[in-house]
């Protein structure tokens, strides 16, 4: 086995090589904040939500057991963290940050099309934060994420089937909001 | 392959997830069908916004809350680790109070053994009437492993509980008493882990019929989401399909943990 590789080096921490979580933490928190941020949409409560991941791999190092990915495992740390923040708080509406849209749009275009763009985001935003949480999910994994669409599924214990069925189901959602606001 | 098939793939394809050989009969419908092609213009539009939703960074405070943390964690290692040697540790950690009944125990048993060993060497005896002796002896071995695991049930520790639901491995015969207890612990048991590992003791023992139709009734007073799957699990393993109902019922419930849901729903299949 590799030495660096991502299980290599879990199982060092596991055995007491707490360093080497630092190179899992530079690997990977980056892909996990904007994992979490797209589900939570706030900023500081997603580096929280972060730190609670490594927080929760450095506590329970016994949980990776070394026979499957460790991305995978970190993942389903990090819906539980998700998830249990979900069923604590209170739900409110997500929040999408719809001013200072000119400063986000970036480019040389000119003003209207600047306008129709800015406009079309805004529209998108106000769609995603409709769907479900599960729907939602999905796409912020395999738009935001970089994963391929075996690995989502080991992420949701389901099959690569069931992922390719649901994300067309939550693409197509997605698409009728968005059409929906856009009236 | 109908429309709807090649609609599905439309993910796959925007994220190129697809090999050649889809790719191309993909790329050859959407210049044929005009509704598919309309269909994924409209998707893929979507999916390249989506790419331009803006995505702030962490702050800075973040790698330094992690660097924090992981110092701490390294500051409790050296703690605990002490630096006479892993040995030394290892040693220490034989003799904590946990073990010390334990190794009681073994002392009696093993004293017991040698005292009895001792008066029943008699020369001529016939090997019939040592077996017998035998027999009764690890019967009587049996029988205080089941007044232990009875009493330690009891115990305050979570991990004396565990230790005791264990010990239904070792009791060669056993008895309703004892299968009430760790039922008693199923159900009622205030610890997940413990429960869990009851769970597991009690799947063990399911050539019983008894056993099998508790496990099946004990589906409706599970709480714990770990507890709902790990039961659903266990009747898919003993393929109890007396359970299915029960199963249902639990899928009906409200603010069931959707993994939990998946994971029946998925098991009930596999039942049927």
């Amino acid at each position: 086995m590799d030495t660096f590789s991502d299980n290599a080096l879990m199982l060092k921490v596991k055995n007491g090589d707490i360093d080497k979580m630092g190179l899992l933490y530079e690997r990977y928190h980056r892909q996990l904040f904007r994992f979490i941020f797209n589900m939570s949409r706030q900023k500081e409560l997603s580096e929280d939500m972060v730190q609670n991941v490594f927080f929760r791999m450095l506590k329970y190092p016994d949980g990776f057991l070394g026979f499957g990915e460790f991305k995978i495992w970190m993942y389903h740390i990090a819906r539980n963290v998700v998830y249990d923040h979900f069923r604590n708080v209170k739900r409110t509406p997500l929040h999408y940050d719809l001013t200072n849209y000119e400063e986000r749009v970036e480019g040389d275009l000119s003003a209207d099309s600047r306008l129709d763009k800015e406009q079309e985001l805004k529209t998108l935003e106000t769609a995603m934060g409709k769907l479900s949480d599960e729907n939602r999910e999905l796409l912020i994994l395999c738009r935001f994420q970089e994963l391929k669409y075996n690995e989502i599924a080991k992420i949701l214990n389901t099959t690569e089937g069931a992922i390719k069925v649901r994300v067309h189901r939550a693409l197509n959602q997605l698409k009728t909001n968005y059409l929906k606001i856009e009236k | 392959m109908e429309c709807k098939d090649f609609r599905e793939q439309f993910p796959f394809l925007l994220n190129d997830a697809l090999d050649e050989n889809q790719r191309r009969e993909l790329e050859k419908h959407l210049t044929e069908c005009t509704g598919c092609r309309e269909e994924f213009e409209a998707t893929g539009k979507i999916w390249d916004l989506m790419g331009e939703i803006p995505q702030p960074e962490p702050s800075v405070a973040m790698r330094e809350g992690f660097d924090a943390m992981l110092a701490d964690f390294k500051e409790e290692a050296k703690v605990t680790r002490k630096p006479s040697g892993e040995w030394m540790n290892k040693l220490r950690g034989y003799w904590s109070y946990q073990v010390q009944p334990r190794l009681a125990i073994n002392l009696f048993l093993v004293a017991f053994g040698l005292i009895a060993g001792y008066i029943l060497h008699q020369p001529g005896q016939s090997v019939i009437s040592y077996n017998k002796q035998i027999d009764s002896l690890s019967s009587q071995v049996s029988e205080i492993k089941q007044v232990m695991l009875l009493s330690l049930l009891n115990d305050p520790s979570a991990s004396q509980r565990i230790r005791a639901v264990s010990y239904s491995d070792e009791i060669s015969n056993v008895n309703q008493k004892v299968i009430g207890a760790l039922f008693t612990t199923l159900n009622e048991d205030l610890n997940v882990n413990v429960r869990l590992a009851t769970l597991e003791a009690l799947v063990k023992l399911a050539g019983e019929p008894k056993v099998r139709e508790g496990l099946v009734r004990s589906i409706d007073l599970q709480e714990s989401p770990l507890m709902q799957s790990a039961i659903a699990d266990a009747m898919v393993i003993l393929q109890e399909k007396s359970s299915v109902p029960y199963l249902q019922k639990l899928l009906n419930k409200k603010d069931l943990n959707q993994m939990v849901k998946i994971n029946i729903e998925k098991n009930i299949q596999k039942l049927i």
